[in-house]
């Protein structure tokens, strides 16, 4: 018996606190992580070398527009690409194993167990035919091999610690019968159900009414910390990234252009579209007008400039942006890929 | 789900009465009446008279209607043939169960084939397998239901004798003969209906696999095969209703079966009433025909509500 099988917080093992840029080896570390899409002699690259690390225990959040490569990072980190994704080269080691190295069988021990997910969308997340409770069964009968009351007893006690009431009722419950709120409170149960030290969220408020996100939000938050679970984050959403993270990665056309400690992105951004995403955060007092966006569109794939990506929409851009891939920045643990930074 | 079967067991009782009424009516409404076909054209008024007084067919339509529905109902008596005088329950009972063997069977055939082939199909996309199952979806469909049973009888029966070129062998006759002769026939059966549920499996499975909550289970660390269980779960339900529609659809189709291959089932029954133009018969005949294809979408429905309780859930 683990100190944690009744979820209850109290006879909990002691967590470590790891706080940021904490020494020692990370949970999870990316090296150039490279996906492409395609078929025979037609492929192009979604992502194009990605670097990402985090330690036990740490939140790091995951920002950029739409179509960045946020959600296939995280798919390739659980190895779930879509089909006809594949990673084309890079290294990613998840607590001392290589998880490129895996077998599906391999794969399928983390899977649900160290590393969780929690998907953007909870309608269509949720097997439609079972009900909750029997989902969240079967991802601990197989990962814990416990029977099948002893498996839907804890899944109570998730239900229970994902804050939702009844708990051994909702049990019974199918998806549809339940609200965006509560089917994403069950994505997370599923998620957390066997003690991961990782927990993959992939805008896990997105699709969810705003007074709902922030229930949501606060339950993700209390949850992680008191099961110490490292949180990789991805989000739209800078403000909440800034609330809740230890450090950010912002991503643009398949690459991570600035990386730092949450403050230092926030306060001395490095990189113009960064600063043009901070520039875009609405003003809660502010009502009227449109929302700022960053003028013209990410690269389509296939069809990246060379020099930097950025520099067609960059207010910052000089002669060498278009000419030369910008070089790293680097000050400690903030980076930034960017010629203007550099000057 | 109680509700649900209760709803859905009325509902079809329901239509069997409404079928039965217009069936009876049809029946009814002939020109020639049943004493005239059986008393032939010299008999007298006052003979058809004295004929119809005694069927009772000088009574309104809707109470002979009720009589017959009463005697059916609580005795299971489908009454007696005019023209013949023949119990035409002895002629179901004997006709039936041969017609009734060869359609299930062909069905389970049908259905297991399509569902392994289906699957297979939808998981191995773009393999050998996928591609043989989609040549015999596209051939099975495209040829009509006798033209392989006409090959069949020639190559395996004319020119070599695998199998009896026709009739049918009793079980009591011993079970090998038995099963060679309705071999064949169940094959040709069930060729179409085959085709029909292999490619309803692989396109419904192929979408479900490419559903979110596919990529939840894996993401949950399911093994394969429970993966697979998720996601025909949610797959089988427009199969499942097709299959229904086909159990009925079969007995269509093995009315030309038996004819090609020579087996006294349903069909001797319903064309030598056609021919003799016994209404009653015919009545009866279509009657057994309607509760059959009644029962099997009743099982269908029920089966889908607890495959997708969803929905149940929306019917209620
Ligand atoms: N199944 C797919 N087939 C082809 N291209 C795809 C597929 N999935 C993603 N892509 C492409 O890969 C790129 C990165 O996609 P990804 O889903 O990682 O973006 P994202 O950053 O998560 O965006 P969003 O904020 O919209 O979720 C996109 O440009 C998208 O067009
Ligand atoms: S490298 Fe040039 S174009 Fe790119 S972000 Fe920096 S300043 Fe802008
Ligand atoms: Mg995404």
């Amino acid at each position: 018996m683990s100190p944690r099988d009744d979820l209850g917080v109290s006879d909990m093992a002691p967590i470590p606190v790891v706080g940021r840029g904490a020494p020692g080896k990370p949970l999870l570390e990316i090296e150039g992580l490279h996906i492409a899409f395609g078929a025979r002699d037609r492929w192009f690259e979604a992502v194009r070398g990605v670097d990402l690390r985090i330690h036990a225990g740490e939140v790091v959040g995951v920002v950029g527009e739409s179509g960045s490569g946020k959600s296939l990072t995280a798919l390739a980190i659980m190895r779930l690409l879509p089909r006809g994704a594949r990673i084309s080269s890079g290294r990613m080691r998840f607590a001392g194993t290589d998880l490129l190295a895996l077998d599906e069988r391999g794969m399928n021990r983390l899977r649900g167990s160290a590393m969780g997910m929690i998907f953007q969308d909870p309608l269509t997340a949720l097997n439609p035919a079972l009900p909750v409770g029997h989902q969240i069964a079967d991802s601990i009968r197989t990962h814990q091999g416990l029977g099948r009351a002893a498996a839907l007893a804890r899944a109570e006690a998730l239900l229970d610690l994902v804050g939702i009431a009844r708990p051994r009722e909702r049990l019974r419950a199918f998806p549809h019968e339940l609200s965006g709120g509560m089917r994403q409170r069950v994505m997370t149960a599923l998620a957390v159900a066997n003690d991961p030290r990782l927990l993959i969220a992939d805008e896990p408020t997105t699709a969810l009414d705003v007074t709902v996100q922030a229930q949501v939000m606060a339950m993700l938050d209390r949850i992680r910390r008191e099961l110490g679970i490292a949180v990789l984050f991805i989000s739209h959403n800078l403000e909440l990234v800034a609330e809740v993270c230890d450090r950010v990665a912002v991503m643009y056309a398949g690459r991570v252009v600035e990386g730092a400690v949450v403050e230092a992105l926030f306060e001395a951004p490095r990189h113009p579209y960064t600063r043009q995403l901070l520039r875009c955060i609405p003003r809660l007092n502010d009502e009227t007008g449109p929302m700022p966006t960053i003028p013209g569109l990410p690269p389509r794939l296939g069809a990246i400039p060379g020099g930097c990506p950025f520099a067609p929409r960059c207010d910052a851009a000089f002669a060498r942006c278009t000419a030369e891939a910008p070089d790293i920045w680097r000050r400690g643990d903030h980076m930034a890929r960017c010629w203007e930074a550099l000057r | 789900m109680l509700v649900l079967i209760l709803r859905r067991a009325g509902f079809s009782l329901f239509s069997l009465l409404v079928v039965s009424l217009i069936l009876f009516a049809l029946t009814r409404s002939i020109p020639d009446s049943p004493a005239r076909i059986v008393l032939g054209d010299e008999a007298t008024e006052e003979q058809i008279a004295q004929f119809e007084a005694d069927h009772g067919l000088d009574r309104p339509v809707l109470v002979q209607y009720l009589a017959w529905l009463e005697r059916l109902v609580l005795h299971g008596d489908l009454g007696r043939s005019f023209t013949t005088r023949l119990d035409m329950n002895a002629q179901v009972t004997e006709t039936l169960p041969v017609t009734l063997e060869l359609v299930c069977i062909g069905f389970v055939v049908a259905l297991t084939i399509s569902l392994v082939l289906g699957t297979l199909s939808a998981l191995w996309r773009d393999s050998p397998v996928d591609y043989a199952a989609r040549l015999l979806a596209v051939l099975g469909v495209s040829i009509p239901g006798f033209w392989p049973a006409l090959v069949l009888v020639l190559a395996l029966t004319v020119e070599r004798d695998w199998f009896p070129p026709g009739g049918f062998v009793p079980l009591g006759e011993g079970l090998a003969e038995h099963l060679r002769s309705i071999a064949l026939p169940c094959l040709c059966l069930s060729v179409f209906y085959m085709a029909v549920l292999t490619r309803m499996t692989r396109s419904s499975l192929l979408e479900v696999l490419g559903q979110d909550y596919m990529r939840t289970a894996r993401a949950a660390g399911l093994s394969r095969p429970r993966v697979l269980l998720y996601g025909l779960r949610n797959a089988l339900v427009p199969v499942v209703t097709i299959a229904g529609v086909s159990f009925g659809h079969m007995f269509g189709l093995a009315l030309i079966i038996e004819r090609v291959f020579n087996i006294g089932g349903m069909s001797r029954a319903l064309l030598t009433a056609i021919q003799q133009r016994d209404y009653a018969l015919v009545q009866a005949v279509v009657m057994m025909f309607t509760i059959i294809f009644v029962v099997a979408n009743l099982i269908a429905d029920l089966l889908n509500a607890w495959l997708n309780p969803r929905l149940a859930a929306r019917a209620a």
